[in-house]
């Protein structure tokens, strides 16, 4: 059991390319650009 | 020398420093000095002091001026130097010394106007708005388009005057904002618009630019910008990342290519070497080894980086690079990492008062010279210009930059 949750708790590697990893990208990007915004602030 | 040669070399001189001042933005919005080498001293001293009462007796007050001890020494150089074989020179139609001649003039002004217009970002005294100052979320970029940019310079405009900027004004712009404003002036449609519309903004200054609301505004892509890019995870053989159109290939072994990085044992020795060959404008090379290697960028990749004046930081905890450049550059990335990725990049207008920066452009610092190379069947054409530029302490309210995305 214990063996299963860590490795729910693995990176999921997503295909190059597909709409998963463009989505991924847009959502790192957002949550860069709030981090960048964030320090500048501080 | 014959005199054929002597008259060529007199025309590309011309040309040069045709060039080198035509197309420069900043020897139009700034207060400039072509005089003075050496060092120079604060012109400004303080407001007078005014002594406002009704007449009681007839004696007043007597007030004191002051002048700040501030000093600028002109010792910055742009300089430009290339070597030009015979052959090429004798065999091409192109007339090869005059033509670099005119692109040396037209580089090292492009680069002038890049530290210029970067120093309202920079000084400390220097106001820059943000999103906070229209409403927003402070330290934000304003997010600028046709339907906001009239609030960007209204605002700006209304934060210099309270500054008592009352002469007229300038605004330069990069090629985003010139757009969002010529998309507000076509939607609007009237007459003020009509110049824009029919002819595009002023983006090579040979005479001033277009008006908007009493302010100049010049259209530059020597603009400062800053972009992070976010790199948490090594890159896959072959990723690449590209700015400024010069594209940068992370590589498990340097193939001979130009502009490689070798990726490192970790992404932080990674991203700390890319890092290290931005700051050097791509134009070095490290031998490789476990956590180290780069190749040289092409010819050209070199020249288009070595007019940005790059400052990149590497922050291993964010797990960032942060990359300053005194231009607008476009981006892109082709990273396998799925949360790999640029942050939007920003830029900083400037808005000022004509002459709220200095900028020291001595004749006597400009040379250009055809040198002969001993063992060398050519000669090598060298031009340069020293300079420098600042804001005094008096004209610092009367010009800010503006932070936009």
């Amino acid at each position: 059991m214990a063996k299963e949750e860590t490795k729910k708790e693995e990176k999921v590697v997503l295909v190059k390319g597909s709409p998963e990893w463009r989505k991924a990208k847009q959502d790192a990007r957002a949550e860069l650009d709030a981090r960048t915004n964030a320090v500048r602030q501080a | 020398m014959s005199t054929t040669q002597d008259a060529r070399k007199k025309f590309t001189m011309a040309k040069a420093q045709e060039n080198l001042y035509a197309l420069n933005v900043a020897n139009i919005i700034s207060d400039v000095d072509t005089t003075k080498m050496g060092t120079v001293y604060n012109p400004y001293a303080s407001t007078a002091t005014i002594s406002n009462v009704a007449h009681t007796s007839n004696t007043y007050t007597v007030g004191t001026y002051a002048i700040d001890a501030d000093s600028l020494q002109i010792n910055r150089k742009a300089i430009a130097s290339e070597i030009v074989g015979s052959y090429d020179e004798l065999s091409m139609d192109l007339g090869i010394i005059e033509n670099r001649g005119m692109e040396f003039g037209a580089g090292i002004s492009q680069t002038i106007d890049g530290y210029v217009l970067n120093l309202p970002v920079v000084t400390s005294g220097v106001d820059t708005l943000d999103d906070g100052d229209f409403a927003g979320t402070p330290g934000n970029p304003k997010t600028s388009s046709n339907s906001v940019i009239d609030d960007i310079i209204n605002v700006g405009v209304q934060e210099i005057e309270l500054g008592n900027a009352y002469d007229r004004k300038f605004l330069v712009v990069s090629s985003y904002e010139s757009t969002d404003l010529k998309g507000y002036l076509q939607s609007t449609g009237n007459q003020v618009a009509d110049e824009i519309i029919r002819n595009g903004f002023q983006s090579k200054v040979k005479s001033i630019g277009t008006t908007f609301s009493g302010v100049d505004v010049y259209q530059s892509n020597n603009i400062t910008q800053t972009v992070v890019l976010g790199l948490a995870t090594n890159p896959t053989d072959g990723d690449t990342i590209t700015f400024a159109g010069v594209t940068i290939t992370f590589v498990a072994t340097l193939s001979g290519g130009a502009s490689e990085v070798h990726i490192a044992s970790t992404v932080d020795i990674t991203r700390a070497n890319l890092v290290e060959w931005l700051n050097a404008d791509g134009a070095s090379a490290e031998a490789e080894a476990t956590d180290t290697g780069y190749s040289a960028a092409s010819t050209t990749d070199k020249a288009t980086l070595s007019r940005l004046g790059i400052v990149a930081t590497n922050d291993n905890s964010g797990n960032t690079a942060t990359i300053t450049s005194n231009g607008v550059v476009r981006v892109s990335e082709d990273l396998t990492d799925a949360t790999d990725t640029w942050g939007t990049p920003y830029r900083y207008l400037v808005l000022g008062e004509y002459g709220f920066m200095n900028l020291y452009l001595p004749s006597v610092g400009m040379d250009y010279e055809e040198k002969p190379v001993s063992g060398t069947d050519g000669k090598e054409a060298f031009m340069r210009q020293f300079y420098n530029a600042t804001i005094w302490s008096k004209k610092k309210t009367r010009g800010l930059a503006i932070k936009v995305n």
